[in-house]
């Protein structure tokens, strides 16, 4: 009876599993996405504000959002398994899902992307993602979380993960930008009428100039490793590349 | 010895003509072919000459063939015109022995082009102010014959190197980079060329710095009637008090010399450059060049202009409003790019 009570999230995560599909059968005929709040972390209204943000990313980019809440989801369990089983039972192959496991002592949320989404959320934007909402997910606040969730998602679904270095940011282009003129213009003013136009091969007589002597010796060499960047950090768990969709590894709070 | 070329013709004074590159009399169009006049065909014009009367101090005095007038010189000028007639004189003593030129390139711009080419590097001035561009404040404009050095020097170097050749590939999560060093050694035997160095004292080295290069390939043997029509100063420095100079430049050109024998490294780092310079020869050289005296804005701005190629030297006065206005152009137009680029790459507009 004990063991029965210490698995019962579980087996109440498996019936999720399978009705959640119906549910989203029946929310994509006319949204393609999906707020399922079952851990009551978010008010009704709330939700229709976030059902319109997760709209807003499907006309766009035509890809689905599920964001689903469960008190029954613990991180000890393989949780990347359960959202793929899940996922492998919808029929779109686009989707962005967040899910917020709240069971009590081990809370943990995982954004996942699949299909396009894939490309496009990242690893790397996943864990973005999950620590931009770290601060409002510890402090209790899940709607801020979850908005925050939609709008990075739609933020980076529009711009390739190519972009993300900060050499495409407009502000750092316009500074970058702005020493180059000022230099630029400078460097022109200050040669202004005092161009050099020879340099030291305009009086170079090369028939009569040649190298005389010369040797290249090797002496040694060095090696050194650097451990190539990685996505993940802090109490992130799961996830991972090589799979059929990007994930931010999960997060604890 | 003041020289003037009269006109056989007419008797007028014949000056020289940068179009026909001929001795040419303003009054009659007659013209003469100047290499026709060698050293010893000078005796024919020494009847018009006339000999130095009197001199004391620096200045020299010379009387005026034309209108006998006095003609005071300084100590340097080897030619010049008559400030009460205007005719152009030569001072063939100051071109004789150690202090003639063996060589000199004849002016190719005239006085018209000159000024025309002025006024068009005025017009295209990027950073200059408006009423300067209208380049209509001419103060003066002097054909000017200044002296040169045309060096050929012989240079040794040899300089010790470390080179690194850097290659990095991965291997598993991990990032390798190897770097194999190397101790590189080059000696190099370079030689240069007419290499020209100004010594007249009066001319600012950084403008006629400015003027190369020249073409040699129009320098004539010198003779005197090239002079007719234009200044001409006798140099100040010798070619040994002028070689310090040179030294120091052919340094600067066998380091890069040097380093340029010195490829397929990632990265070169110089420990040591040792470069000994040697003078094989100088000669005595006299180059053209057009002297611009502008007034703006209650000062002289002075340009000069090389009378072969017709480049331009000197620092004209900047319009702040223009250089700002550029500064905000250029990063205006460098951040669209940037934005195009990044829009193109499928990221937002702003």
């Amino acid at each position: 009876m004990t063991a029965y009570i210490k698995y019962i999230h579980k087996y109440i995560f498996i019936l999720l599993l399978v009705a959640l599909p119906c549910l989203v059968c029946y929310s994509t005929a006319d949204a393609e996405t999906v707020v399922k709040d079952d851990a009551g972390i978010i008010s009704d209204s709330k939700e229709d504000e976030l059902q319109n943000l997760c709209d807003k990313i499907f006309k766009e980019y035509n890809t689905s959002v599920y964001i689903w809440t469960t008190p029954y989801i613990s991180g000890s369990m393989d949780f990347g398994y359960e959202m793929e089983q899940f996922v492998s039972a919808q029929q779109d192959t686009d989707v962005i899902i967040l899910m917020i496991g709240m069971y009590p002592g081990d809370r943990i949320y995982e954004i996942q992307g699949y299909g396009v989404a894939k490309d496009m959320l990242t690893d790397r934007r996943c864990g973005k993602i999950l620590d931009c909402m770290h601060s409002y997910m510890t402090d209790g606040q899940y709607y801020a979380a979850v908005e925050k969730f939609c709008n990075m998602a739609y933020t980076y679904m529009g711009r390739p993960p190519k972009l993300d270095s900060m050499l495409f940011s407009p502000i750092v282009q316009f500074i970058l930008c702005l020493l180059a003129g000022i230099v630029s213009v400078a460097l022109a003013a200050h040669n202004s009428g005092m161009r050099i136009t020879v340099n030291s091969y305009t009086y170079l007589n090369k028939n009569n100039s040649r190298v005389i002597g010369r040797f290249d010796r090797y002496t040694h060499t060095t090696v050194t490793r650097t451990p190539k960047p990685k996505t993940q950090s802090g109490s992130s768990r799961g996830g991972g590349g090589g799979s059929s969709h990007s994930s931010g590894g999960g997060r604890s709070f | 010895m003041v020289i003037q070329y009269k006109c056989p013709d007419c008797g007028a004074d014949m000056v020289f003509d940068s179009k026909t590159a001929r001795l040419h009399c303003d009054s009659c169009g007659h013209s003469e072919v100047i290499e026709d006049y060698e050293a010893e065909d000078f005796q024919p014009f020494e009847q018009h000459f006339h000999t130095s009367a009197f001199e004391g101090g620096e200045a020299r005095q010379y009387q005026c063939n034309s209108c006998g007038a006095i003609l005071l010189t300084d100590k340097d000028t080897t030619a010049t015109t008559c400030s009460f007639c205007g005719s152009p004189v030569v001072l063939g003593d100051r071109l004789a022995g150690v202090l003639a030129p063996s060589k000199v390139i004849p002016f190719a711009i005239s006085r018209k082009e000159a000024e025309a080419a002025f006024k068009k590097w005025c017009h295209h001035g990027m950073f200059m102010p408006r009423g300067f561009k209208q380049a209509d404040r001419i103060k003066k404009l002097t054909g000017m014959y200044v002296p040169f050095w045309l060096y050929d020097v012989q240079g040794h170097g040899e300089a010790f190197a470390h080179c690194t050749c850097i290659h990095t590939y991965d291997e598993g999560d991990v990032t390798v980079t190897k770097t194999s060093h190397f101790n590189v050694y080059r000696k190099v035997d370079a030689r240069y060329s007419n290499i020209p160095a100004d010594a007249s004292e009066k001319m600012p080295d950084s403008l006629m710095d400015r003027l190369e290069p020249f073409d040699y390939s129009n320098m004539k043997e010198f003779n005197i009637p090239y002079l007719a029509g234009f200044i001409s100063e006798k140099y100040n420095y010798t070619d040994k008090e002028m070689f310090p100079r040179i030294q120091q430049r052919v340094t600067d050109y066998m380091k890069d010399y040097i380093l340029s024998s010195i490829a397929g490294y990632s990265s070169v780092h110089i420990l040591n450059c040792d470069c000994n310079i040697g003078q094989r020869s100088a000669e005595y050289v006299l180059f053209p060049v057009w002297m611009v005296y502008y007034d703006y804005d209650h000062s002289e701005y002075t340009f000069a202009m090389n009378g072969q190629t017709g480049k331009i030297a000197g620092r004209p006065p900047l319009s702040k409003a223009k250089v700002i206005g550029s500064a905000a152009v250029v990063t205006l137009a460098l951040f669209i790019i940037c934005r195009i680029i990044t829009v193109l790459m499928g990221g937002p507009v702003l």
